[in-house]
This record gives structure tokens, sequence and C-alpha cells, in this order.
């Protein structure tokens, strides 16, 4: 498509097929995978059928399109407008070249015929796709086992399953220079707060980039504040959990080519919801959900406030664990908060090492962690062993959240945070926190407050958000 | 014209005066009051809270009579052009005292209790430098950052009281009224100049988005102050006694007898923590109505260019207020009470008779 100029996108087919070939060919030119395929129909008519080889079905093709066409006269030649000549679904009019490059692209057979100046578009489209799978990331004990795949159709298929209303609705664009992704708006007529979907649709159309591999190309280019560590939108590849979001208002996009849909607008205790928090018991719903949001908080402050407590405030600590401390550090060579940041790094670093490296190899790298950074650290007094301690709980910690991209912030902003308490004490992770939630209240998601329903308060959503609002039967 | 365009609702609007009166009062008050009043210094904060019923009558009174506009724009229109802008230059000359004098009583704290080597310029600057960020957000970023700390410190608070109570001794409370009325009003008026703060409502009412149960938010949030500090004072008193004037800061002295099965103990750090929460509201919500009347004296659309620099203005007058500990001990005592008072107090309500004056004789010439 970007070999053709604007000018030529807008260009109306002719009514001679040569010409309109040459054009294509002139468009595809380097492009082995597009096939022009010309003959003659029974009734004598020449014909062009083009398509991509990879994308389109071939053996519905021969079999739909061109055998009735060309052999047995089964179809009736297409000079009708409208009149349904082969038994495909949802076949439609191509005027222009730019329609018909489009359409090729998207893995519809365009058939254009001498003499006509509109061609026809059959889709008999194969993508490759897989089966729904269980997502890998978000795996729940009782709930739905299937997950969104590559493929776009099947996703939206996936939702409608669940939701078998005429109010779900599905709105595409096109994003992407290169690529000409479809995105789909999905929403929930009535349920969703008016206007929201103008502004997404408006925000969507400002986007100029060249393609979208990935849901995160999207997300940062509409949400509010991109240079958050926190994220503004969920990211999940879980049909359930968007089904439950619409219900609530909020929209999500489906993006052509990755399994993760984006949810918003969302606040900050959307992202330590898991939907098993609904699936399951009430009361270990809402346990496990508190139990959440103070892991969350420990695993941005429990490495400082360890620092600040053994650099600056002793006394705090009882007696007899302060005696242990003091004779665990008594050989380290390091200050607590340099001892801190050297594990912390080190704990960070085995991570990555570990999602980077090829399955087999992973058990490896558990191996080295816990024996070389755990023990031999340890024995060597190059590191305390309540350090260790610290770190391995803050490291859980951040796997409790149920959305990964709501943990990288606290990943990221513990390190400040040490630095604040390892030169003011409780008194800078105080100062830290302030500034932590400064920035939340001022977060917006696509206009709503990130603090919401807390601040400001909404009781009906801060019940939600304190236990859990359960489906009452009437 | 407002310099901020943002809208809090009513009950934001009592976060934030909540601990505007009660971050500092809770530290000082309960040492303050029993200098003067003795046995009897946990009645002196219900004595004072008459102010804060007075200072709220003003407020939502000019607020009826010019809605949308605060003290400064209305004093405008009340008394002319000239004495207006005076009246506001009154207020803004006033205002830095009251920022340098909280930030001071911020930074004395902290070293005091936390930090005794740090110098005051970092603890206090580093805190300014915060609490700037958030005013520069708007007030609707200051009123949520409100409500999130101000329900941890509301926790905190109860959470002493209630670990506390083990060690009360009621018979401190003997002997009751021992010299009479006087002491308790001389008392008095320290907590009357934190009540008279509640004159922060001049400068905020305007930015509720509705007006709906207003009054009785604010009474009841009156009410809830008055309980805090008449329970801070009480529980002072009959953990210490008499020595309880002898400490600058004797809640944290009081935090000190907690001890929670032998095992959590002098979590005074962590109170002084969460406190710091309290302050930070405080200083946030004088600094905002400082940097949102200067723009508005001057006639600009939006302070927010003007945050910075009264910051470091309100910083310097936290070293020019006071010559050392002495100067800051006379600073919170009974002339540095009346001062405050008079602006808080004096100066809106002569605002408030002369509008109201001014309404009179206009129904007067018209029936």
């Amino acid at each position: 498509m970007n070999t053709a100029s604007e000018a030529e996108q807008e260009t109306q087919l002719t009514r001679r097929l040569a010409e309109n070939g040459q054009v294509l060919r002139g468009v595809f030119a380097g492009c082995e995978d597009v096939v022009f395929h010309s003959f003659q129909t029974i009734h004598r008519t020449s014909a062009l059928c083009v398509y991509c080889t990879g994308l389109c079905n071939t053996e519905r093709l021969e079999q739909q399109l061109l055998a009735p066409l060309e052999q047995t006269g089964l179809a009736v030649e297409p000079a009708v407008e409208g009149s349904a000549e082969v038994p495909v679904a949802s076949i439609h009019q191509i005027r222009t070249v730019g329609q018909a490059v489009t359409a090729i692209l998207d893995g519809e057979a365009v058939l254009l015929l001498d003499g006509q100046a509109s061609g026809k578009g059959y889709p008999l489209y194969k993508v490759p796709t897989r089966t729904p799978e269980e997502p890998a990331a978000e795996s729940t004990v009782r709930g739905a086992r299937d997950g969104f795949t590559e493929a776009l159709a099947t996703n939206q298929s996936l939702l409608r399953m669940r939701l078998k209303t005429p109010a779900l609705k599905l709105h595409s664009n096109t994003i992407g220079e290169y690529s000409h992704t479809k995105v789909t708006l999905v929403y929930v007529e009535g349920i969703i707060q008016p206007g929201l979907v103008t502004e997404v649709n408006k925000r969507l159309s400002r986007l100029n980039i060249k393609d979208v591999l990935e849901s995160q190309y999207i997300e940062q280019g509409i949400i509010d504040q991109p240079f958050s560590p926190f994220p503004q939108m969920i990211a999940t590849e879980r049909p359930d959990v968007v089904v439950s979001n619409l219900l609530e208002g909020r929209f999500a996009l489906l993006i052509d080519g990755t399994p993760f849909s984006l949810i918003a607008p969302v606040n900050m205790f959307s992202m330590l919801q898991s939907p098993e928090d609904y699936y399951e018991n009430i009361y270990m719903s809402i346990f496990v959900r508190w139990l959440r949001y103070i892991f969350y908080a420990l695993s941005l402050l429990l490495p400082s406030a360890y620092v600040a407590i053994t650099t600056f405030h002793q006394e705090m600590i009882p007696t007899v664990l302060l005696l242990s401390i003091a004779r665990a550090r008594e050989e380290i060579p390091f200050p607590a908060l340099v001892e801190a940041l050297i594990m912390e790094i080190a704990f960070e670093a085995l991570r990555e090492a570990g999602v980077r490296l090829p399955k087999q190899i992973g058990s490896a790298v558990s191996i080295v962690g816990a024996l070389i950074i755990g023990q031999a650290a340890t024995t060597a007094g190059i590191v305390s062993a309540p350090m260790i301690i610290i770190v391995a709980i803050t490291g859980i910690a951040s796997f409790m959240v149920p959305r990964y991209s709501a943990s990288i912030a606290t990943r990221l902003l513990r390190f400040p945070m040490m630095i604040l308490a390892g030169t003011m004490g409780l008194i800078g992770v105080m100062l830290g926190i302030i500034l932590v939630v400064i920035h939340l209240s001022s977060l917006r998601s696509f206009g709503r407050p990130y603090l919401s329903p807390a601040a400001p308060t909404f009781s009906k959503g801060l019940k939600d958000v304190l236990w859990i609002s359960q489906p009452r039967s009437k | 014209m407002l310099t901020d365009k943002g809208k809090i609702s009513v009950t934001q609007l009592a976060f934030l005066v909540f601990p505007s009166i009660l971050a500092t009062a809770i530290l000082s008050v309960p040492g303050i009051t029993m200098h003067y009043a003795g046995h009897d210094m946990w009645l002196s904060p219900i004595l004072g809270s008459l102010i804060g019923v007075t200072v709220i009558g003003i407020s939502l009174g000019l607020n009826r009579l010019y809605p949308g506009k605060t003290i400064m724009q209305s004093s405008l229109l009340i008394a002319g052009w000239l004495p207006g802008k005076v009246i506001g230059l009154g207020f803004l000359l006033f205002l830095p005292h009251l920022n340098g004098l909280i930030i001071l009583e911020y930074g004395e704290f902290i070293v005091n209790n936390a930090l005794p080597k740090t110098p005051l310029l970092v603890i206090m600057g580093t805190m300014v430098a915060v609490c700037a960020i958030n005013v520069r957000q708007g007030i609707e970023v200051v009123s949520r950052t409100a409500q999130v700390f101000v329900t941890l410190l509301v926790v905190m608070l109860c959470l002493i009281f209630v670990l506390l109570t083990g060690e009360l001794r009621p018979a401190e409370l003997l002997p009751f009224m021992e010299n009479g009325f006087v002491p308790i009003a001389k008392g008095a008026v320290a907590p009357a100049a934190w009540f008279s703060e509640y004159t922060v409502l001049a400068f905020l009412l305007p930015y509720i988005n509705s007006k709906k149960h207003l009054g009785r938010t604010m009474l009841v949030s009156l009410v809830v102050t008055t309980l805090a500090m008449t329970v801070t004072n009480l529980f002072c008193l009959l953990l210490m006694g008499d020595l309880t004037d002898s400490f600058a800061f004797p809640v944290m002295i009081a935090a000190r007898y907690i001890t929670i099965a032998d095992f959590l103990q002098h979590i005074e750090a962590l109170i002084i923590a969460i406190w710091i929460f309290g302050i930070f509201v405080k200083i946030s919500v004088f600094l905002y109505i400082f940097a949102t009347s200067a723009a508005e004296w001057f006639g600009l659309d939006d302070y927010r260019p003007l945050v910075i620099p009264l910051a470091f203005v309100s910083m310097l007058f936290s070293y020019w207020v006071v010559t050392g500990a002495a100067g800051a001990a006379a600073l919170i005592s009974a002339s540095a009470n009346i001062y405050t008072m008079m602006f808080l107090v004096g100066l809106p309500a002569a605002i408030y008779g002369l509008a109201l004056l001014k309404k009179g004789l206009k129904l007067l010439s018209k029936g």
C-alpha cells in the first residue's frame, strides 16, 4: 500500500481488465506471495483473480469460486450487482485500487472481470491461528480455561459467546502505517459512560505509529500520562476478565496479532484484583485481597523500611531481635543501604535471567541464585541473612500482584525509596510515600481519577475495594 | 474568577480542614493548656471550639452572600477596591508568618524526636518541596492526598488511644475546677488560636462542587476536631499528670508508654513518621491558600507559577519568624495566639460585619 501513492489509492477501477491488472501488478511488484490468476470464464469473459497465498484459503478458492466460474458454470456470472453468485458469505464491492489492495492484504480473493468497473472481494480467509488455551500468565484454580489468541476473530467470538446481547458493540479501527492492524473497540452500550467511546476513538485516530506488535504500542499512545510507572490500562488474556470489566462500564481494545487485550478506565485497586476473587468463597477472597494489598505495600516499602530502621531507628526493634540482627550484621563490610541495593539488584538480575532463558536451562538459574547468592554470600560474610529474608519476602510480595504491569511500578520505585531511607531514615521513606501518593492522586485513566473509589470516595465502589460485592439472587 | 479550575466535594473539604487544625495542635496544645489550666486543661479545647463555631459561621455567611468568591475577592466587593486590596495585603503579609511557623514547628518536631543531627534546612526544605509539588497539582490532588493520609492518621490516632487505655490513671482528673473557671478560659486561648484556622474555609469554600450538607458537615468536622483535641489532652493528663507541660511534645512521650505483648515497643518513630502525613496536608493547605490568595491579589489567571517562589518565601519566613527555640516557645504562647486570631478571626469578622451592614442598608433604602 505504501508503494501506491495517495492518488493511486483513490483511483477508480476501469472497465478494462488489462488496465486494472497492470495497476495492481505495479503495486504488488516484488510480492511473491500475491498471486495473479488470469482465466476465462465459461462464458468467455476474461477474468483476473488476485489473492495472497498465505492468507487466502486456496482450497476453498478452488472449489467455491474458480471451479464454478471456469468449468461447471454453476455460478451465474457476477454481472448483476448484489446477486449471490457463489456460496461465499459477505462478498463486497470493490471500486478503487486502494480497496482492492486492502482486500488482498486482508486475505480476500479479489475477482476482476473484463468490462466491469468494479470487482468483488471474497473473504476466504485462512488466518494462521491456534486454539484458545489457558493463559500462562494468568492462571486460576477455578474459572474458565480459555484465553485469547492472536486471531482477532477468535477473540471476538470468545467475547460474544459470553455476552449474548446486541448491546455488546464492536467497532474496528485500522492502526499502523505499515501493519494495518485491526484494533477493535468493545463496549456494552447503556453501561459505558457516555462520551468515553468518542474520546477513545479520538485518541486512537491521533495515533501515528508504524506497526502494532503488542498492545503496549497502543497503550503507550493513548493513555493520559505516558511517563508514569503505573499502568493505566489492564492488559489481559482472559475473556472473562474483559467481560466482567465491560459490565462495569469499561471498554476493551482487542488487537489483531496479540492475545493481550487492553481494558480502561482502571484504578489502582483493579490492578490488585484477580478474577478468581469472585469465583471462590467470599471470606477467602476478602482475606486474599487484603493480603494482596498488604504485600503490594510491602513490595514497595519492605527493603527501605529495613534500611531505615536498622540505620536510624534501632530502638524500634525489640531487644532480642536487635541482638540477632546485630550478630548477623557484625561481619558485613557494607552499610545496610549498600547491602540492600546489592541484593535487590542481584535479585532483579536473576529474575530477568530466569525469564529470558529457555525453559530447559531456566532451573539452572534458580540453582545458581539460591546457592551462590543465598548460601555462599551469607557464609562468606558479604550479605547478612536478615537481608536475604527481606529480599525474598519482597520478591514474593511482587509476585503476588495479579497484574504483572502493576508490579513493575513497585519494582522500579523500590530503589529511590531505599536511597531515601538510607539518607533520611523513616522520614525519607514517608517523603517517598507522599511523593508516590501525590503522583497517584494526580494520575488519571481516561479521565477517571486513579485512586477512585478511595479518593475521591464513591461509597458504592469502595465496597468492592474493602471487601467483595457479590451477586445476590433476587 | 478562581485561579484553580478544580472542584472538590464537601467531604473532601472536611478531610482537608481536619489535619489543617489538628496536625500541629495535637503536638503543642496539651503542653500549653496544661501550663494555664492545670488539671482542668481537658476542658479548654471545648471552650476554644466556640471560636471554631464563630469562624465557620463567618466563612459560611460570607460564602452565602458572595457565592463562588474567596474572602480575598469578596473583600474587594464589600469594602471597595482600595480598602479591599489593603485587607488582602494584610492576609498576604500574615500567611507567610503562619506558614513559616508551621514549617518551623515541623522542623523542630523532627529534629527533637527523630533526626537530631540533621540540619533543619534539609528537614524543612524537603518537606516544603514535597508540599509545593502537591500544591502545584491543584486543589483536587491536594484533597485526594489529604483523603489518603487523613484516613491513615485517624486510624493511627485511634490505635494510640486504644493501646494506651490500660495505662490511664483517672485520679489525675481531681481536683476538678480547683481554681475556678478563669484558668480554663486562659488555657482556651491556645486551642482557640488553632480553631481560628477554620478560616481556611473562607478561602476554600468556592471550590466545592455542591453545597448540600455543607453546614452540617462542617459542624461534624468541628465536633470531631474538638473531640480529638479533648481526648488528646485527657490522655496526656491521665498518663503524665502535672508533668505534661514540661515536655515540648507530650503526645510523643505518651506514645512511649505503648508496649504490645512485650514485643512491639518504642513505636514513636512510626508515629512520628505517620504524623508527617498530617503535617504535610497542613502545610499543603496553607501553601495552597497562600498561593491562590497571592494570585488573586495580583489578578493572575493561574496560581501555579507562584507556588515555588511562595514556598521559598514560606521557607525563609520559618527562619525569620523566630530566633532560636526560646523565640519559638514565645510564638506559640499568648501574644502570638492573639496575633493569629486577629488575622484569622478579627479580620474576617470585620469583613463579614461590613457585608451584613451593607446588605442591611441596601434593604433599608429599598424598603
